[in-house]
């Protein structure tokens, strides 16, 4: 078998096995029948299989000395003559095979996790749907060749996100985060949408080659213009900061934090957070084309570092603390991307996204454990005082303090400035809707009173 | 060679005779559902002849005089799925449900829409498109709801089919017809798709009518069939520019109604309006790509929106009309449903994996290649659907369990009903190449005829200096 038959193999295997996971969760759960046993052998045999195949495919590469390996997996629609086409093709490379071996090895750790935390819960099943259409998501993010790929599995994150944040959905607080983890992720996907467009019409694909460049990943020299380079860039760093709340949309993070542990773990503390960072790291040759766009990738990730690691002195819950903490190593990954530090982005992620899982796999046994040593040592832990808050002066402190309670103020400011004119806007429109039809209609006072609160 | 058409014309005229003439209501609708049934499988029957054949070869095969009818690769694709929604609406039922107007009407109804969509003749069309409007306002006087709103809307629409008529008789085969009936034209199908500022008749409707029949009046888009068998090949560009940006203005505009909207019937109007809307943008970028996204996304738009339709009918029929201003935890009580209600609620919005990815896709590249800047109303509109329907959906099903005394969750036409939409959507989501390549051949045809009558008019009017 010759290295481009494996790596077809191997694509097919990617892509196919959560597919075939999450239907037939799907099917079982339309079906009303399933066990948990069942669920579980079926998700760890998925992810067996992809983790065996990602492992296969780097010893591959190395072993065939290539750099990387494109595989056009097939062409979904393709119509003559107009141009359209939509291809499904997938990358084999540094970045994305350490990227889904990261996924894989979170992913089956959290799985086993998840497995015995959510045992006998009503909600096991639906735990594990999402969780199967997340891992898709993933794998298809990784691996994707084209923008369009990398849509399809942008989205599959993004609806398994919102819907895991909604789980404990008997309760009003977790569905109305998941609602504003789903309203900040439609933003990100619209803007990647008009992103994946504008590419088309500037170049005719939407291949990542040439936001990448020609050459294996992180070297490449692009095509395009600095100006196409900033438009595509800057519609995509819109896209990277709401599915990796970098600030303006940092408020969802710790809003997330209402699902279930495990898939606080594996989606906002190491894995959802960090795609926006993949994202910016797979097009890293239009970052080095353009410095405007490296320079604003390095801005919005430093002042989301400075923000987060204000915000985190005054969280008071564990999980809220954790989702800040995350969010400032986020910030830092991502300006190390702008700053050009490819490889060591690299290996930030794959150890903040470890590190942190762990962390939040423990979260919950953290205050025994704390009972424990404080019992150990016979007096309570301390946190040594940060040295720089040393240098503020009392009123800076107080601002600092105000700022960090607020958290921002970024979900405010959206609150403000978009959400309410939009819904005052909307809500006027309503009303002179409802007296066009009241008059045509000539039923005045009656309906009036019959619906005052429709909308 | 089977006359699949006339059977089908045959079984609705026969249902509705025989459900009329039923003394009660039970075996009404049992009538109804096999006739409906009969007529899904007849038309099936047509387009899979019609997919190994060739669309032509169906002209061939009718027995009533085949210069009465047009089948083509855009009507032909259509009729299955129209005779799936009457089918489903005649089997979903509920059979408790008090009747407004006779149970026969459901059937007259498909049999107009079989014939609205088959027939060749413009005069035909237009007086059918009349006679179509009827049925909502006889339902609307029937049940004692004030029907003004919805007939000032059609008296207009039809009063403007009527000059639009009058003007396409005044005109020879060569020349364009008078500026003033391509006009009366355009608003009577602007009218007829809810295309703002003519669009509050849709959501009075649904406020006023019942789910079933306002749905199956609206979601066949007869106005955007008027629109390319009446308006597109004698419009000028300018015209359908003009209708091309009001579509995408009412796509963002009912999109971002339906987000902020408390009625779970508004919502759902919006939300169709919006859709509407969007396929119209479609049609009207007179390219290969958009009309294939047009008639890609009439397919399965009219699918998913039907599913979703029939999903919030099934839950006003167990708990009532419900509002979208609290969380009423009604996905434990009817699972199935919260369910079918999600699953199609993401088709509506062409999420990857659903039939209408594609659809939406082409869509969106068509648009911003017609319409550099403003077409990136497409995305808006569908991110602000994809948002109203995932508040939708939390509203609905999600919040404290309700103690129900009785079993709330679904009936066994439900169950069948639903999975069959389920299969279909996401089937024709996985594997989209050979639907979309027939849409796209169909387009490509429908676009070649429309140059060619152009062509030959504008050839004529030059050879003539008299005109």
């Amino acid at each position: 078998m010759d290295m481009e038959s494996l790596f077809n193999y191997l694509g097919w295997i990617m892509a196919l096995a959560p597919l075939f996971l999450f239907l037939a969760l799907g099917a079982a759960a339309l079906a009303k029948s399933f066990r948990e046993s069942w669920v579980c052998h079926l998700t760890q045999w998925a992810v067996g299989i992809c983790l065996v195949a990602c492992v296969v495919s780097g010893g591959a590469l190395i072993y065939s000395g290539k750099s990387e390996m494109i595989v056009k997996l097939g062409d979904w629609v393709q119509l003559p003559v107009s141009g359209f086409h939509f291809n499904i093709t997938f990358i084999f490379d540094t970045l994305s095979i350490s990227f889904a071996t990261l996924t894989l090895a979170l992913c089956g750790a959290v799985g086993s996790f998840g497995r015995i935390y959510l045992h006998r819960d009503p909600g096991f099943q639906r735990y594990f749907l999402f969780y199967a259409l997340f891992l898709m998501g993933m794998l298809w993010s990784s691996f994707s060749g084209t923008i369009e790929t990398l849509f399809i599995g942008w989205e599959l994150v993004g609806l398994s996100s919102a819907l895991l944040v909604a789980f404990f959905h008997e309760r009003p607080a977790p569905v109305r985060n998941g609602l504003y983890v789903w309203v900040v992720y439609r933003v990100g996907d619209a803007a990647f949408l008009v992103a994946a467009v504008t590419l088309h019409h500037m170049t005719g694909g939407g291949d990542f080659n040439i936001l990448m460049g020609e050459g294996a990943w992180p070297n490449g020299t692009i095509a395009l213009t600095s100006n196409q380079i900033l438009a595509v860039g800057s519609l995509l760093l819109i896209a990277v900061a709401a599915k990796s709340a970098l600030i303006p949309f940092s408020g969802w993070l710790p809003r997330a934090m209402e699902g279930p542990t495990p898939s606080s773990a594996i989606f906002y503390g190491a894995l959802s957070v960090h795609l926006g960072a993949f994202l910016l790291l797979r097009i890293s040759g239009a970052l080095d084309a353009s410095f405007a766009l490296s320079a604003m990738v390095t801005v919005i990730g430093l002042l989301t570092a400075v923000y987060a690691t204000i915000a985190i002195r005054v969280q008071t819950d564990i999980k809220s603390a954790l989702s800040f903490a995350s969010l400032t190593q986020i910030g830092i990954i991502v300006a190390e991307i702008g700053l050009g530090f490819r490889y060591l982005a690299l290996a930030h992620i794959i150890g903040h996204a470890s590190l942190r899982t762990l962390q939040f796999l423990r979260a919950p046994t953290l205050l025994r454990d704390y009972h424990e040593m404080e019992n150990a040592i016979g007096n309570h832990l301390q946190a040594p005082e940060p040295r720089w808050i040393r240098l503020l002066s009392p009123k800076g402190r107080e601002r600092a303090y105000r700022y960090a309670m607020d958290r921002g103020h970024w979900s405010q400011w959206l609150d403000t400035f978009i959400t309410q004119p939009y819904i005052k806007l909307f809500q006027t429109f309503d009303r002179w809707e409802r007296n066009w039809t009241r008059l045509l209609g000539g039923d005045g006072e009656a309906n009036q009173k019959k619906s005052p609160k429709d909308s | 060679m089977i006359p699949w058409l006339e059977m089908a014309f045959i079984t609705a005229v026969c249902g509705a005779w025989k459900s009329g003439a039923a003394k009660h209501v039970a075996k009404s609708r049992h009538i109804n559902t096999i006739a409906t049934g009969l007529v899904f499988v007849f038309l099936s029957a047509l387009w899979i002849e019609s997919a190994i054949a060739g669309p032509e070869s169906s002209q061939a095969f009718l027995l009533l005089p085949s210069h009465w009818f047009l089948m083509d690769g855009i009507n032909i694709p259509l009729l299955p799925v129209f005779g799936l929604l009457y089918f489903l609406v005649a089997a979903l039922t509920p059979s408790g449900k008090p009747l407004n107007v006779s149970s026969a009407w459901l059937l007259i109804g498909e049999l107009l829409i079989l014939i609205l969509f088959t027939v060749r003749s413009e005069d035909w069309l237009i007086l059918i498109l009349i006679v179509t409007s009827a049925p909502p306002y006889l339902e609307l006087r029937k049940s004692g709801s004030n029907g003004r709103v919805y007939a000032a809307h059609y008296l207009t629409f039809a009063a403007l089919l009527a000059i639009g008529a009058v003007g396409i008789h005044l005109h020879t085969e060569n020349t364009h017809p008078p500026f003033w009936a391509t006009l009366a034209f355009t608003l009577a199908a602007l009218i007829r798709c809810g295309i703002a500022p003519f669009h509050c008749w849709v959501t009075d409707l649904f406020e006023r009518g019942a789910m079933g029949s306002s749905f199956l009046h609206v979601a066949t888009l007869p106005g955007l069939y008027a629109l390319i068998r009446l308006v597109a090949p004698h419009a000028p560009q300018l015209e359908l520019e003009i209708l091309g940006e009001l579509s995408l203005f009412t796509a963002v505009y009912a999109a971002g109604m339906a987000l902020i909207q408390k009625n779970t019937r508004r919502f759902f109007a919006y939300l169709f309006l919006s859709h509407s809307a969007l396929t119209l943008v479609g049609a009207e970028l007179a390219s290969a790509i958009g009309m294939t996204a047009a008639l890609a996304l009439w397919t399965s738009s009219a699918l998913a929106l039907g599913g979703l339709g029939l999903t919030l009918r099934a839950v006003e029929s167990r708990f009532g009309r419900t509002a979208l201003d609290r969380y009423h935890g009604l996905g434990d009580s009817a699972p199935f449903l919260g369910s079918l209600f999600f699953i199609m609620a993401l088709c509506c919005v062409g999420f990857p994996g659903t039939m209408s990815f594609i659809g939406m896709e082409l869509l969106f590249e068509g648009a911003v290649a017609h319409y550099p800047y403003i077409g990136v109303a497409v995305a808006i509109a569908s991110a602000l659907n994809g948002i109203a329907i995932m508040k939708a959906y939390f509203h609905l099903f999600t919040g404290a369990t309700r103690k129900d005394s009785l079993p709330m969750n679904r009936l066994p036409s439900e169950y069948f009903g639903g999975l069959a939409l389920i299969v279909i959507l996401i089937l024709g989501g996985l594997a989209p190449g050979s639907w979309v390549r027939s849409r796209f051949n169909a387009a490509e045809k429908y676009l070649q005829r429309l140059d060619h009558s152009i062509i030959h008019i504008e050839s004529e009017s030059h050879s003539d200096p008299g005109h």
